[in-house]
């Protein structure tokens, strides 16, 4: 006999709040974080996911490709076996997931070299070039956001616009190639091509990359400054900022005191997806700066449907994407006083 | 010792091909040791950044590797690869582009280097799929074809004029006395008319066949058209044409690089067994005349056989081949030694062991 009709014979009362919902009010903040982190791992898995199944999807496969204009039926079976390729998609999936947990990303059927090691080396290149980048470019642009507010509809705020707009919308590859021609070129102060080598000291290092960093700063330069200047002007308008106008502080100080930290969400969004831009997104500069970083990698492995490598990448590109978007998120969480101060 | 199955005049040459290496106990110890019998000694090795060659001081042969160190550097891009000689940051680059090698030849310090290769440009139909199985169109298109535009526009010049076989004079023995084929739309449309065809012909292109055969087969098909005959593009991906369009599809654009000797071109193109034969071309005399021009000694006999052979691939095959290209490449007025070598590119792959360097 199944139960179909629920007859209850006591009167349902509220039920009793959950252990995760007091936690929930008693820890608003705690929780919210919590819960971008487990979005992210879940992010991550999904992505994974894709990741496998957009390249399964590519026409053409790694054997054919390799073999090129020279492929017999039978060298492309053989090299089909030899890296399992005849095998299922899932348990190819689930042998890959399994192994990149214990970090390893397999060997590159290109180069026969290890995957996971490759990426320790370019990964860490495109972390230095990224972050010379960012150092330069993220308090550049905030201050002259700042510096905008402070001059707004003058003069030095035109200026700042202009240079900044003109700079975004010249190509990446045009800058460089500006660069080029005037710094190695017609003028050869700056290295060139831009490759560093595991043998370099960072010092060297430095030098070498300063026309990609400088190439990167004017191109990620106009999108933070303008995000910044839009952000706290916005605040501006509010109320409070009146009042603090007419307890007659400098207008520095009331930007910096008082309007900032309102406006510190929406920059803090946008410097995270430039950083990320910075680490995964420039390849272009690195193709034409000639330097070893993940971006190129990726590239040369897509052409050649050297898979491992081209999943290898793709998982970490999206973690840094997840990543970055995480930090974002939990620091406009910890940066909003409604949130850091419940009532 | 080598005991071959049939007699084979150019053994000493196929011998010479890059893809063998002499190695310590005949490689058997650890063929990827990369120790073999060469001017320079591999330092390190890092795919898709560079590679880098000190010398080797007991080198048997005291003629070559003049340098101390030899860098080899991945550059993708052509313009950061032109920026970094003009710049003297490297010494020698290779692949240059046409439109780029009469702008770079007047920069100082430079040189522009265009090598006569082997290497063709061509459009293949396949000779046992109609409408391509009717000789009559496919001479109507190698007629309906500008080869001296093609040679102009899609190669700036530099290459040679090709004439429907897979041989130019850099072969030894080649054919010198057959007439070079000329673009002639009356004649194209006398043989269009004449094979019956009706309707567009499908060709397919990318420019995965050869730098530029996109433009060169929109070229081909206004070239047609003034032959009355309609060539309808369709272009495709780059990534697979090598498995999905080449050898697959009976009209397409096509690239072969060079082979040692006459014998090893036609065997992999033109045999009727070739699993290489792109063509389709299928001709027992044809076959036959291959075994006995690879063992004839007679140098004299070989030549009329390879002038016969010439001749029935030209008339008879759907091998369109409107040019031959040069090999493309620069160096720096400092780098010396350079050789334009008949073999492969990059003076037969040679260039490290012949330059050296001026201060």
């Amino acid at each position: 006999m199944t139960d179909t009709q629920p007859t209850p014979s006591i009167p349902v009362s509220a039920p009793p709040p959950g252990p995760v919902a007091v936690w929930r009010t008693r820890f608003p903040m705690a929780s919210r974080i919590a819960e971008r982190i487990v979005l992210g791992i879940g992010l991550l898995f999904a992505s994974s996911i894709l990741i496998f199944a957009g390249i399964e999807m590519l026409p053409g496969d790694f054997a054919t490709t390799y073999l090129g204009q020279a492929a017999t039926p039978q060298a492309i079976a053989n090299l089909r076996a030899e890296f399992g390729l005849d095998r299922p998609i899932v348990a190819r999936y689930f042998d890959w997931l399994f192994n990149i947990l214990h970090g390893d990303f397999g060997h590159s059927w290109a180069s026969g070299q290890s995957v996971s090691g490759q990426i320790a080396d370019r990964l860490g290149n495109s972390m230095l070039l990224a972050g010379a980048a960012a150092v330069i470019a993220v308090p550049l642009a905030v201050g002259l956001g700042l510096i905008a507010v402070l001059y707004r509809d003058r003069l030095v705020d035109r200026l700042i616009n202009l240079v900044s707009l003109a700079a975004v919308s010249l190509p990446e590859f045009f800058v460089a190639y500006l660069l080029i021609m005037v710094f190695v070129v017609q003028h050869p102060v700056a290295a060139f091509p831009a490759t560093v080598y595991d043998s370099m000291s960072l010092w060297q290092k430095l030098q070498t990359i300063i026309l990609p960093v400088a190439t990167l700063v004017l191109v990620v330069l106009a999108h933070m400054m303008r995000m910044t200047r839009a952000a706290i002007i916005n605040v501006m308008a509010s109320a409070y900022m009146e009042t603090a106008e007419l307890k007659g502080i400098s207008a520095l100080r009331a930007i910096v005191k008082h309007a900032a930290p309102n406006a510190l969400a929406p920059i803090i969004n946008v410097v995270a997806l430039n950083l990320a831009y910075l680490i995964v997104g420039v390849v272009v500069v690195e193709v034409v700066f000639v330097y070893p970083g993940m971006g190129q990698y990726m590239v040369d492995a897509v052409t050649v449907r050297d898979l491992p490598v081209v999943q290898g990448c793709g998982l970490i590109f999206s973690a840094i994407y997840i990543l970055l978007n995480m930090v974002a998120d939990i620091l406009s969480i910890l940066v909003n006083p409604r949130l850091r101060h419940p009532r | 010792m080598i005991t071959l199955k049939n007699g084979n005049a150019d053994l000493p040459l196929m011998l010479t091909d890059y893809h063998l290496q002499i190695q310590k106990n005949g490689g058997k110890d650890d063929p990827n040791s990369a120790i073999g019998t060469g001017p320079y000694k591999l330092e390190s090795f890092e795919p898709g950044i560079r590679i880098t060659f000190s010398k080797n001081e007991d080198d048997w042969n005291e003629d070559r590797g003049f340098v101390d160190s030899v860098e080899v550097l991945v550059i993708n891009d052509n313009t950061a690869r032109i920026a970094s000689l003009s710049s003297g940051k490297v010494h020698f680059i290779n692949t240059l582009s046409p439109k780029t090698m009469s702008l770079l030849s007047r920069a100082p310090n430079v040189e522009t280097l265009s090598t006569k290769g082997k290497g063709f440009y061509s459009f293949l139909m396949h000779g046992d799929t109609a409408p391509f199985d009717n000789n009559d169109l496919r001479m109507a298109l190698k007629l309906a074809i500008d080869r001296e535009a093609m040679l102009k526009t899609i190669l700036g010049g530099y290459g040679t004029l090709g004439n429907d076989y897979p041989v130019n004079d850099a072969y030894a023995l080649a054919p010198t006395d057959i007439p070079q084929r000329a673009y002639d739309p009356e004649e194209a449309a006398h043989y269009f008319k004449k094979s019956g065809h009706e309707g567009p012909i499908l060709l397919r292109t990318s420019d995965a066949a050869f730098t530029g055969a996109v433009d060169a087969s929109v070229l081909f098909q206004a070239n047609a058209k003034e032959a009355g005959i309609d060539i309808k593009l369709q272009r495709e991906p780059s990534d697979g044409y090598w498995s999905n369009i080449w050898n697959k599809k009976p009209f397409c654009a096509s690239y072969w690089g060079g082979r040692a000797t006459q014998d090893i071109r036609y065997t992999t193109t033109q045999l009727s067994t070739s699993t290489w034969n792109d063509t389709r071309f299928k001709d027992p005399a044809f076959d036959k005349m291959l075994l006995e021009a690879r063992a004839e000694t007679d140098k004299d006999k070989r030549r009329a056989l390879y002038h016969q052979m010439a001749m029935m691939v030209r008339d008879d095959s759907g091998l369109i081949l409107p040019v031959f290209n040069n090999y493309l490449n620069a160096r720096s007025v400092k780098l010396k030694g350079w050789i334009d070598d008949v073999g492969n590119d990059l003076s037969n792959g040679q260039i490290a062991s012949r330059a050296w360097l001026v201060s």
